[in-house]
């Protein structure tokens, strides 16, 4: 079929909202009234391959959601959901690209079908809005699910004065225990009373390191905001391991440290 | 301390698409061009296959207008960088090489 006659099907089809045109390299690329969730307009792309007529997106809605962040990368629970997204419409994610074969000449239902997974695969992206929706804690729950490191989060541990303190990741790998308390807050006013909160569960809970000597306590500094001072680092950093959440390498190196 | 700010770019010969972009680890895109993707603000314009993305307080990144500094074209992915490099103050000290067409995607 020639791109025109693709169109005339499309346009006969009564789909007046697809705007047609010759896509760069082969087939035609259909101008959808889908929109990604920064108002780009969803294209997706009908071509012939081998006789039969399929539609695919040429991997723009996965390009699209991996470059909204610094990483690049989905995390486990976000590919669970793109499967979940092709699964419910039918649609294959195949190296990259959302692609449906067209049945029974009905070239309107897989354009539909490959523009709304494009839309919903798009739509993840507000499970990464790292401030809007999701916070840094939850990232960093994330984060380490991802990296298959096995964690407790919000465990409890009594400390020598006899207080509960909550520790916001308990990792354990082979090689070390680690206690990993998070200091994030978006108020230059509220950082020092964090860090001082972080110091003296970090002195309470002191003894632990004497009976397990492979245990860690770890310092994790939530420094995307930038509000913390040389002194807050200083504070904590005698009796813990500083950790930064902009540089999630040397995080996983100090966990996974023998 | 400084911000963690880090500059991406996608290049899709089959779409027809080539996008750079300064990524704010905490915030998301906060400056961006887009080409060969037409663009739908939250005002109800349509600003076309050639637009830039700047954050505003209102808007977040979602506005979009058409540049008058970027006159290459989505295929020629070198010539855009440098027009975006130079608008948007950003120094590149190596060379950008023609990239290859990534055929394979992964999750």
């Amino acid at each position: 079929m020639t791109p025109e006659e693709l169109c005339g099907k499309l346009h006969k089809a009564g789909h007046r909202l697809f705007e047609c045109s010759s896509a760069p390299r082969q087939g035609i690329r259909v101008r959808t009234s889908f929109m990604y969730p920064d108002g780009g307009i969803i294209d997706v792309f009908v071509l012939e391959r081998a006789g039969s007529v399929e539609v695919t997106d040429w991997g723009e809605a996965l390009g699209w959601l991996r470059m909204q962040s610094s990483g690049g990368h989905l995390t486990a629970k976000q590919k669970r959901l793109v499967e979940d997204v092709c699964l419910t419409l039918g649609v294959e994610c195949f190296r990259g690209q959302l692609i449906c074969r067209v049945h029974n000449d009905d070239i309107a239902a897989a354009v539909l079908k490959v523009a709304q997974a494009a839309l919903r695969v798009a739509d993840l992206w507000f499970t990464m809005r790292t401030r809007a929706i999701e916070t840094v804690a939850d990232e960093v729950a994330d984060w380490l699910t991802e990296k298959a490191i096995p964690f407790e989060r919000g465990a409890t541990h009594v400390g020598r004065s006899g207080r509960i303190w909550t520790v916001d990741y308990y990792t354990r790998l082979p090689q070390r225990t680690s206690f990993v308390f998070l200091l994030a807050t978006g108020s230059r006013a509220a950082a020092r009373r964090v860090t001082e909160h972080v110091l003296a569960g970090l002195y309470d809970l002191s003894h632990l390191k004497m009976v397990q000597p492979q245990l860690s306590f770890v310092s994790l500094f939530d420094d995307t905001e930038d509000v913390w001072q040389e002194e807050d680092f200083r504070l904590v950093q005698e009796l813990s391991v500083i950790a930064r959440w902009s540089r999630p390498d040397e995080f996983e190196n100090i966990l996974r440290a023998a | 301390m400084g911000w963690p700010l880090v500059v991406v770019g996608r290049w899709n010969p089959f779409a027809g698409t080539l996008s750079y972009a300064l990524v704010h680890r905490g915030a998301g895109r906060i400056y961006g061009l887009d080409l060969g993707a037409d663009h739908h603000n939250p005002t109800w314009e349509r600003i076309g296959e050639k637009h830039k993305h700047a954050w505003t307080e209102e808007f977040r990144d979602k506005k979009a207008y058409r540049p008058d500094d970027i006159t290459a074209r989505w295929d020629q992915i070198v010539e855009v960088w440098q027009q975006f490099c130079r608008q948007a103050n950003l120094v590149h000290t190596g060379k950008m090489q023609l990239p290859s067409v990534q055929e394979n995607l992964l999750l």
